[in-house]
């Protein structure tokens, strides 16, 4: 059985009353969401919480999900808005000092920084960006590259997501440049 | 930054679950489900008493001319009326008054 129908299954047999069908909804997207929910807080603890919220809310809209769209997309869809909310209502996520002061230290700090620290840092850049370059970027890689997923989710057409991956790597150079 | 070096640090950015994560979301799902479902808006009853509102409006404003010949009949009345109301309503303090003091004996 692919994913998608094990999802429908799971789905009808939910709305019949089988809760217990919900966990195989839960096994198969965990790490998906938990995973998104991490590259947006960057702290595990939190993440778990977010994506469990996510699931939670899911498991409410259950019967609003008509199949028009992929559960995956569905599913993301929510997961997106409720840590958007949560983002919003609890601010953006702090980041170790140590590697905020890395922000704008040029010179010899660079070459001292492995490649795991580098990639650690756009990370964090990442998330310093405006929310409307910061999301089509989070979602482009969350959806390995797929431009027309990542729109998808996010609601946007593919040219608008596009300019926005554009501007926002732009705006990464200007914040991180000496990641390069 | 080159366009190498954000990809390599965002593709491969991610975690997994906690053991007890799958645990941990059934039985916050299952704790949802014993809630029961919030009250529903009466959206048949308001549209009832919106509908028997309009029923109402439009037969008083139907009505109203014969509503307006009917009240010259009453409009002279009204005076006896209002003094009838004054002597119940004057009727009902006094029976009041007089059972007060048992209503306090009694507790």
């Amino acid at each position: 059985m692919g994913t998608e129908d094990a999802d429908s299954d799971d789905v009808r047999r939910v709305l019949e009353g089988d809760l217990a069908a919900f966990e195989g909804i839960v096994r198969r997207w965990q790490g998906r969401l938990v995973g998104l929910a991490w590259r947006f807080c960057r702290d595990r603890t939190t993440a778990e919480d977010m994506a469990q919220d996510a699931f939670l809310k899911a498991f409410r809209s259950l019967a609003a999900f008509r199949g028009d769209a992929a559960f995956s997309t569905w599913l993301t869809a929510i997961a997106l808005n409720t840590y958007r909310s949560r983002l919003r209502a609890e601010g953006p996520p702090l980041l170790a000092l140590d590697e905020a002061q890395a922000f704008g230290v040029g010179g010899g700090l660079e070459q001292a920084l492995d490649g795991r620290q580098r990639d650690e840092r756009v990370r964090h850049a990442v998330l310093t960006l405006p929310a409307r370059y910061r999301e089509p970027i989070l979602m482009f890689y969350f959806h390995d590259m797929d431009v027309a997923e990542a729109a998808r989710t996010l609601g946007l057409p593919e040219g608008t997501l596009k300019a926005r991956l554009r501007r926002g790597r732009e705006l990464l150079k200007r914040r991180c440049p000496e990641s390069a | 930054m080159n366009e190498d070096a954000v990809d390599r640090a965002l593709r491969s950015d991610t975690i997994e679950p906690s053991s007890g994560f799958t645990l941990r979301v059934m039985d916050a799902v299952r704790a949802e489900a014993e809630v029961p479902p919030p009250l529903r808006f009466p959206w048949g009853r308001l549209g009832l008493g919106v509908a028997a509102c309009a029923a109402l409006s439009a037969a008083a404003t139907w009505l109203a001319p014969d509503l307006g010949r009917a009240w010259d009949g009453v409009a002279p009345r009204l005076g006896v009326a209002l003094q009838l109301g004054q002597a119940a309503l004057g009727v009902a303090v006094a029976l009041t008054l007089a059972r007060l003091p048992r209503l306090f004996v009694r507790s």
